[in-house]
């Protein structure tokens, strides 16, 4: 299986799209969690959307990028005034350890 | 053609089209965002999409039957022999250019087929808006001139030994950028789709066939945004073009949410004035070659 973090000529179409689908699949159940709550609640953190999104965060950097990309479009797909912190955070550790391992390997 | 082609074909129009879809849904919740709404999610485009699917398949009693089913189809294969030629093969611009001008046949006769008022109006805008085609091909001669071809691989080549021709080229990149912009839904420029005739050429065209034109439009999203990447900065891998894309996503949905819709003798205006800026910028490299 491919890794995402080389991106490039290594990284295999299909299973980009894979990811893709399973981002939006990550969406879609988000919206429907989402619409169990009131409409704009922007000072609440929702636990789950949050360690969903933890979770995607460093899977995306691992084999399981596929379901990493599900628990990161968790949060994203959230209604209005949700998920919107709970997903940053989840991006800004991808971001991190991504940049973290970029710099190890590249020495 | 052997399956590991035929795979790759395949993969690639789905990656596209999803790809499409996304950066529109992005663009819609960007221009929310300005103005000052929650906005839909950023999968809204792609439920839209699937949801046309299962609705009602009925036919206008007006409609011009044979056009009128076969338009959603001929916007299909425009879009998906454009993304053929132009990310797969890296053709010829030229054939790209006679691809994107069938589009407005697909429009005109959207619009026409329909027996709608507002489709024939935003027919009639879209043979109109033509103007927006003149500065494409200024562009285009304007890139031959300094890469001396035509061919999308040769331009990537070339920009790869003496830099994105995006420096060497503003006028013309502005230019093309216009056009993208006038793609983009909710544009200044969307008079054939604009809000003012209902949905234009799309007004009567629902449930399979609109989903049909969606795709399309996903697709064609995608293909332009590739090829203003490809041609301007010389990136023509879809992986590394995708965070560009995202970024001029967001550029045209700042300039979408901030501009009002303009009307069609202005519209038309602005673009001839725009060509005109480029064919001067052409006429002086000719001279001065």
């Amino acid at each position: 299986m491919p890794y995402i973090t080389y991106l490039g000529e290594r990284m295999d179409l299909f299973y980009f799209n894979l990811t893709i689908i399973s981002f939006i699949f990550g969406n879609f159940v988000g919206l429907e969690y989402s619409y169990r709550y009131p409409p704009y609640h922007e000072k609440r953190i929702d636990k789950f959307a949050l360690i969903s999104s933890i979770l995607g965060g460093f899977l995306l950097l691992t084999p399981l990028y596929i379901i990493g990309a599900f628990f990161i479009g968790f949060p994203l797909g959230m209604r209005s005034g949700y998920g919107r912190i709970e997903f940053l955070i989840g991006l800004s550790i991808f971001v991190i350890l991504y940049l973290i391992r970029w710099w190890y390997v590249t020495g | 053609m052997d399956f590991n082609e035929f795979f790759y074909l395949i993969n690639l129009t789905v990656y596209a089209f999803l790809i499409g879809s996304l950066l529109l849904g992005l663009h819609r919740k960007i221009m929310a965002k300005i103005q000052l709404r929650p906005g839909p999610p950023i999968i809204q485009y792609l439920l839209h999409t699937l949801k046309f699917y299962f609705k009602e398949i009925t036919f206008p009693i007006t409609a011009g039957n044979p056009l009128y089913i076969f338009m959603p189809i001929l916007q299909i294969i425009v879009w998906l022999s454009a993304l053929i030629l132009a990310v797969k093969l890296e053709s010829s611009l030229l054939i790209i250019i006679g691809l994107y001008v069938l589009q407005k046949i697909v429009e005109h006769g959207c619009g026409l087929s329909s027996g709608s008022p507002y489709g024939k109006l935003g027919g009639v805008r879209s043979v109109f808006s033509a103007a927006a085609e003149i500065p494409l091909f200024a562009v285009v001669s304007t890139v031959y001139i300094v890469t001396n071809s035509l061919i999308i691989s040769d331009i990537v080549s070339y920009q790869q030994i003496h830099g994105p021709l995006i420096l060497k080229l503003p006028i013309s990149a502005f230019a093309f950028f216009i056009l993208l912009v006038s793609k983009a839904p909710n544009s200044p420029f969307g008079i054939v789709k604009g809000k003012d005739i209902v949905s234009g050429y799309l007004t009567e065209h629902f449930g399979l066939l609109a989903g049909l034109i969606y795709i399309g439009d996903a697709i064609a999203y995608f293909v332009l945004l590739w090829l203003f990447i490809a041609i301007f900065l010389g990136i023509s891998n879809i992986f590394l073009a995708l965070p560009f894309m995202i970024l001029i996503t967001f550029i045209i949905s700042i300039i979408n949410g901030l501009t009002p819709l303009l009307a069609p003798h202005h519209s038309v205006m602005l673009q001839i004035t725009i060509a005109i800026v480029v064919l001067l910028d052409l006429l002086h490299r000719v001279i001065f070659l």
